[in-house]
């Protein structure tokens, strides 16, 4: 025994690595799981695959699994045992090229194995080549690589099994260290998105049957499975096709004339032809051949250009655009660089369209267009690659290039041009003032009925059997009456808005005048007050006073309201602010009331996006009506308590009383418009009754908000309250200094 | 007794009110005036402006037709240039107060520099009257203390004289020279200056809060009015508007202090426990509280007061207010506390803090912000 302990002396000595050594390389090497992740994909890249499969299994907390199939070239026990099981390999070094598709290798030297280990506790390989029929399944758990261990010493068991594919390699990660929410799955799936080719190839190269022979095309798709549930990762690059604005996509035939389209259905530009003429005497180009391109293009923050789009989509592509923005140039299938990455302006695009010229203002540059030109050239007759290659020579055929695509570029941006003054101009059309909404307010309803008419005889014109005929007639009137039904009930919201906005100017206009009286009332009453006075006299003086005061509160609370809105300009709002102001306005009427009213504040970045000073006097009197009703009809002494606070990048409000509450039955109902609790006024009603009974308050409330991309809703109030208000607006955010 | 003229183009006498509430007392005549048209409103403001005290104008006279149906087209501060104008001309012989009055909101900001400075004071419709704002009694105060001031200017110009003091070598010699500079100016430019520059500010002359405050007393201690009386006092500005401006000497107070316990430990390095206890050691137990600090202050050696919540602050708990660059050498700097920047009840009074502070707001944010949770219950 004791001589098994001594290590017997030697004529040399070489490095032996501890185990624990390959625990540190993983953390040192690879910081962040989502780095692991795409280096893995990058792997299956460099192996030559076409699709990887990421599947993302039960991650929602840590010990989830992770796997990761591709259908590259796979690996053979000796790749398996000198790569990935040869620490420090320099395979990549000798190999810089990937054999099939002579892709750059995109992977980091040797860092694949440790991405596996960052990532979690066992990793499982299952890999086939094509020359083989079985294939290899290794197994390693990271755990057994303890300090302290020789690493030679820890066996990872591999077997042969059967062929699960032709060819292509499966990672299956499991006990993964980390949780994965949905939004770092996007992270990883943006950050290796740098690899994707466009799947898009033209219909014309397929049909020339080029791009089949060397298709470099290579899918990654990402699925986040949690309970059984399969969510795909949303496709950007997909995402894009559809949501354009406009999509430009033109080529060059195989005589050399050039020919361009645009298409856009929310611009109603329809796909008609233009030719694009070269310089030469006979208007074709002479080098140019076989070239396809196809752009799709934005305008960011104008989403009412758009029919099918979301602001906050549109804000994601405009992020997008950072990176991918351009028009990228692919010869033969690949990617040629530099063309199209960032900053990279080979078309003069920003050069040329990157500022303003007056009129219709189309924002046109390589931010606002994803493109890609196919060149189909197998055999490099025309275009050639520098000798670095980075970047094609600047030949004949590729003056001609950027000539063909310049012009096309500039027809296409005419067209969008026309197509948004156009669209501009019936925007314009409906905003200036209800009058001409209400001038034409029979025309949308006979359009609705010609179009009913054009699709009845359209049906009835059709193959379809008769039942089925019956039926879709029944499911247009269906539609029909719901649109003229919904168009009606605008129509009657936009005039009680009209009557409103005409009570708000009389308001303001009478509280300028009655502001004048405040001083004088209180002239007198400071003589009044010094006067010899009886009991009654004296209880008399104190009853006006409060009156007068309460009065005057209303008065300077409109006034200071009506002054706000003097400047029109959006600020950030301070919540905190706001809410001192407003109870100082309503000290006197909280009294007179005899509503106890407290307030909290927690945090201190309490600032919303630029928003109207007036519109937060809105929200906090209708919200302190609908309390002072509520409170009243349930005849306790009032509470409203009022909290305000910074969570999760928004601001938000509670606003709670402990009044009679809402009846669960007119919940859903509280924000429709016209929806009131009061009951219909009479000649005997109060004017303030009268004035808050129009059922639009909460509308108007909500109405501001999601405007701002804010929300009110109902929540389940704090004890001792019977109902609370809750609303969130985004939080002002800061510049970094 | 003293007289001003009032000028306004009110609705079906509303004015009543105001003018009763200004002659109540009796100290005080008011002369009212519609509008009318310029040429006869000037030439007869001229002719009877030097028999009476001062002038109170409101600012839009050219919003309704007065009683002949003469419809004004001037302003309250077209009246004030012109009249600033034949004072300085000499036209008209003495220069007079005049107050703008008005019930636009956010009329400061509204209304020019130059015209800004053709008035004494600008005194809104909103708040007069009101408990919270200018009370009548208080109106009354102002518009007495400058007819009164006004009429000694004019009787005589040494800064003795002006100030009520003999000896002016412990005072700021800037300010005595910036004041001599402005002498020769007609009346309303030195009054201005004193007004806004001098007694609206802290300088030499402090107000009572700041006064209890550098002494670590709670101004609402029982004993304090009788403890001022007997020992401070004494040191009470005298000057002219001084029956308005309730202000002292602080130069004065502060050798009094190092007359009766020395220079060292200085009164600004103490906390108000010990100078309240040096008090006490002094003059036995005169019922003065102890000021206490605010919650998120960490010293109460105070000294100035926050602009926002009229509270005692030191100043390394404060946060400077922003525009004040060009602030006079002797006047002080002002703050708002740690308080109030965290959580503002008053941002009309001070509007901003200046940019070298606000990353140590935003530090004193994020360090309150952490440590305060929301439970709801």
């Amino acid at each position: 025994m004791e001589e098994e302990e001594k290590t017997p002396i030697t004529s040399s000595l070489s490095f032996s690595v501890d185990a624990g050594l390959i625990d540190r390389l993983g953390r040192e090497l690879v910081g962040r799981g989502e780095t692991a992740v795409s280096e893995l994909v990058k792997n299956a890249y460099d192996a030559d695959a076409t699709q990887v499969n990421v599947r993302f299994i039960d991650c929602d907390v840590p010990g989830g699994r992770l796997e990761i199939t591709d259908n590259g070239v796979g690996m053979s026990f000796d790749d398996l045992k000198r790569g990935f099981m040869t620490i420090s390999s320099t395979d990549k070094l000798h190999v810089p090229k990937s054999l099939r598709y002579g892709r750059s290798k995109a992977g980091k030297k040797g860092i694949g194995r440790f991405a596996t280990q960052r990532l979690g506790e066992k990793l499982t390989i299952i890999t086939q080549t094509a020359q083989n029929d079985f294939a290899l399944k290794l197994t390693i758990e990271w755990n057994k690589y303890l300090i302290d261990t020789d690493i030679a010493l820890v066996q990872n068991p591999v077997e042969q099994i059967e062929k699960v594919q032709n060819e292509g390699t499966l990672l299956l990660i499991e006990d993964l260290r980390d949780s994965w929410s949905e939004a770092a799955i996007n992270r990883v799936y943006r950050y290796v998105l740098d690899l994707l080719q466009p799947n898009y190839l033209s219909d014309r190269s397929r049909d020339l049957g080029l791009a089949q022979q060397l298709d470099g095309s290579f899918t990654v798709r990402f699925e986040r499975i949690l309970y059984g549930q399969h969510y795909i990762v949303a496709d950007p690059v997909k995402m894009l096709n559809e949501k354009a604005l406009a999509t430009i996509e033109g080529y060059v035939d195989r005589i050399g004339d050039g020919f361009c389209s645009v298409n856009s259905s929310s611009l109603g530009i329809a796909d008609d032809i233009i030719e694009i003429e070269s310089e030469a005497p006979d208007k074709k180009y002479k080098y140019l051949k076989n070239i396809h391109f196809k752009a799709y293009y934005y305008i960011y923050n104008r989403e009412e250009y758009y029919t099918n789009i979301s602001r906050l989509e549109l804000a994601n592509i405009q992020k997008l655009s950072q990176e991918q923005g351009g028009i990228r140039l692919y010869r033969n299938g690949f990617r040629v660089l530099p063309y199209g990455e960032p900053n990279n302006d080979w078309l003069d695009i920003d050069r040329r369209w990157g500022t303003p010229s007056g009129g219709t203002n189309v924002p046109f540059g390589n931010h606002s267009l994803f493109g890609f030109v196919e060149v189909i050239d197998p055999d490099g007759d025309f275009f050639e690659e520098t000798a670095s290659r980075e970047g094609l020579i600047e030949n004949d055929a590729y003056k001609e290039l950027r000539d063909y695509l310049y012009k096309s570029l500039l027809a296409g941006r005419l067209r969008i041009s026309h197509g948004i003054t156009r669209i501009r101009k019936t925007k314009r059309n409906l905003y200036p003032g209800a009058k001409e909404v209400l001038d034409s307010d029979r025309s949308p309803l006979q359009k609705i009925i010609e179009f009913k008419r054009t699709l009845d005889t359209y049906v009835s014109n059709s193959d379809a059997s008769d039942d089925r005929k019956e039926d879709y007639k029944k499911n247009a009137d269906t539609f029909v009456k719901e649109l003229k039904d919904d168009f009606n009930a605008l129509i009657q919201e936009l005039g009680m808005l009209r009557v409103l906005a005409g009570l708000g100017l009389t308001i303001s206009e009478f509280t300028h005048e009655v502001v004048q009286f405040a001083p004088s009332m209180n002239g007198d009453l400071s003589v009044i007050a010094d006067q010899p006075l009886d009991l009654a006299g004296i209880n008399a003086l104190e009853s006006l006073k409060r009156t007068i005061r309460l009065f005057i509160a209303y008065t300077s609370y409109f006034s200071s309201t009506v002054s706000a809105n003097v400047s029109r300009e959006l600020k950030p709002q301070q919540l905190d602010i706001v809410i001192e102001n407003f109870l100082k306005i309503i000290r006197t009427d909280l009294v007179n009331e005899a509503i106890h009213l407290k307030h909290d504040f927690y945090g201190y970045e309490l600032e919303t996006i630029p928003m109207h000073s007036s519109e937060w006097s809105s929200i906090l009197f209708n919200l302190y009506t609908n309390s002072k009703k509520a409170i009243k009809r349930n005849n306790l002494p009032g509470e409203i308590y009022i909290v305000g606070g910074n969570e999760k990048g928004n601001v938000f409000l509670e606003f709670s009383d402990n009044g009679d509450g809402i009846p669960e039955e007119n919940i859903g109902k509280i924000f429709d418009a016209f929806f009131t609790t009061s009951s219909p006024v009479g000649f005997e009603s109060s004017e303030e009754e009268k004035s808050t009974g129009t059922g639009l308050g909460l509308k108007i409330v909500q109405d501001i908000l999601l405007a701002y991309g804010g929300s009110i809703k109902l929540i389940q109030p704090e004890t001792g309250f019977s109902t609370c208000f809750r609303i969130e607006v985004p939080a002002l955010i800061k510049k970094t200094l | 007794m003293y007289s001003y003229i009032y000028i306004d183009d009110t609705l079906e006498n509303i004015e009543e009110g105001t003018i009763n509430g200004i002659k109540h007392g009796g100290e005080l005549a008011v002369h009212f005036l519609e509008p009318g048209l310029w040429e006869q409103r000037i030439s007869e403001l001229t002719n009877i402006i030097n028999q009476h005290s001062g002038l109170i104008v409101d600012l839009k006279l050219n919003e309704r037709a007065n009683k002949e149906g003469v419809k004004a087209q001037y302003r309250g501060s077209t009246v004030a240039s012109e009249l600033r104008t034949l004072i300085k001309e000499k036209t008209i012989q003495a220069d007079i107060p005049i107050f703008l009055i008005s019930a636009d909101e956010k009329l400061e900001e509204s209304l020019d520099k130059t015209s800004y400075d053709l008035f004494d004071g600008v005194i809104s419709k909103n708040t007069l009257g009101d408990e919270h704002g200018l009370t009548y009694p208080e109106f009354k105060k102002l518009l007495i203390a400058f007819a009164e001031s006004y009429l000694k200017l004019s009787e005589g110009k040494a800064l003795t004289f002006i100030l009520k003091r003999d000896d002016l070598t412990a005072l700021d010699n800037r300010l005595i020279q910036e004041m001599e500079k402005l002498i020769p100016f007609p009346n309303h430019v030195f009054m201005r200056f004193l007004n806004r520059q001098i007694l609206r500010k802290s300088t030499v002359l402090v107000s009572e809060l700041t006064l209890a405050a550098r002494l670590g007393i709670d101004k609402s201690s029982e004993g304090w009015n009788s403890f001022r009386e007997e020992h401070l006092d004494p040191f009470k500005y005298k000057g002219l508007l001084s029956t308005y401006f309730n202000r002292w000497w602080w130069p004065d107070v502060e050798s009094w202090w190092v007359e009766i316990y020395g220079e060292d430990p200085a009164l600004r390095m103490l906390g108000a426990g010990a100078r309240v206890a040096l008090l006490k050691d002094k003059f036995g137990d005169l019922k003065l509280q102890v000021q206490q600090k605010s919650e998120k202050s960490k010293s109460d050696k105070f000294w100035t007061i926050c602009k926002g919540r009229h509270i005692p602050i030191d100043t390394i708990d404060g946060f400077l207010i922003a525009n004040q660059d060009n602030s006079y050498p002797w006047q002080d700097k002002e703050y708002i506390s740690n308080d109030e920047a965290l959580r503002p009840k008053n941002i009309e009074a001070w509007k901003d803090i200046a940019t070298i502070e606000k990353n140590r707001l935003q530090k004193l944010k994020d360090f309150h912000g952490k440590t305060e949770q929301r439970v709801r219950r």
